[in-house]
């Protein structure tokens, strides 16, 4: 006969978060990493990678806007500058043909 | 199409002004990709030449265009602060360099040249001289390296995956051209 889980079990899933089973294909060093990482932390994998996806999804939007930072920069850096004076800061000296000789 | 998280990458000069300049969104997205994850590293070898350059544009500019150069200048070096890293001239690196510009003494390509104007052989032998040491510190570091001209990376390469026993420990020198990045 089956017999029902004992009520505080069924209580304290109720506040855990819900969530569902899935399958994902993943890089063989990455899922290594991952059960080396909820070893150290007596987790379960899924516990772990739970936690570092969330913890990902939490920087990465911070690290896409200092990408955006630096790309802005970086244009910043090269703005207004001419093909020639482009040429220049990238290490390129033209001279005019007589300029030696002045 | 390079996959920015398989950085990270060491950016030659050139190339470095080729991500300042996106030809298109997919380019500018690859940027911001792969400096979400990654610093934009240099050598110190680039921070030199493209210092030169600024510091000659202040110095031949008239006063109102000296002060959009300074800005300039000042961005570049605020870059550093927030996401690009310099990589040093270390005792490794000369020695690699020295060995590469024994090998490779003589520009694979010729000066440049626009219209008007024309890069001394002096200024070209500099330059090589810096690309070697730009190459020799990808090298060390075992980085990538990006570049937009093959014609002066290539004979590197090929110097070193012809005579690695003059290159023990490093190489080989893995070169991706800037333009495959986002392509």
């Amino acid at each position: 006969m089956l017999r029902s889980k004992p009520r505080t079990r069924a209580k304290a899933a109720s506040h855990r978060v819900r969530t569902r089973r899935t399958t994902l294909t993943l890089p063989h060093n990455i899922l290594k990493d991952v059960e080396q990482f909820a070893r150290e932390r007596h987790q379960t994998v899924s516990s772990a990678a739970a936690y570092l996806l969330e913890e990902a999804l939490r920087v990465e939007p911070r690290a896409q806007a200092g990408g955006r930072n630096f790309l802005e920069l970086l244009q910043k850096s090269f703005a207004g500058l001419t093909e020639r004076e482009q040429m220049l800061v990238d290490g390129i000296i033209l001279e005019e043909p007589d300029a030696g000789a002045k | 199409m390079i996959d920015p998280a398989s950085g990270p990458f060491l950016f030659d000069t050139s190339a470095e002004s080729c991500l300042g300049h996106p030809q298109s969104a997919a380019e500018a997205e690859w940027v911001v990709t792969y400096s979400a994850r990654f610093p934009m590293y240099v050598a110190v070898l680039t921070v030199v030449e493209r210092a030169r350059g600024y510091f000659m544009l202040i110095e031949s500019a008239g006063p109102v265009r000296r002060v959009e150069v300074e800005r300039n200048l000042l961005e570049y070096v605020h870059s550093f602060e927030i996401h690009s890293r310099a990589l040093n001239l270390t005792v490794p690196i000369a020695l690699l360099a020295a060995q590469l510009m024994s090998l490779c003494p003589h520009p694979p390509s010729p000066p440049r040249h626009s219209h008007q104007a024309i890069e001394s052989r002096q200024d070209r032998l500099s330059r090589w001289r810096f690309d070697v040491m730009i190459a020799a510190t990808a090298l060390a570091h075992n980085l990538p390296l990006i570049h937009n001209n093959p014609q002066d990376f290539e004979p590197l390469r090929a110097v070193i995956e012809r005579i690695p026993e003059r290159f023990p420990g490093v190489g080989p020198l893995n070169l991706i051209s800037v333009k495959r990045l986002a392509s």
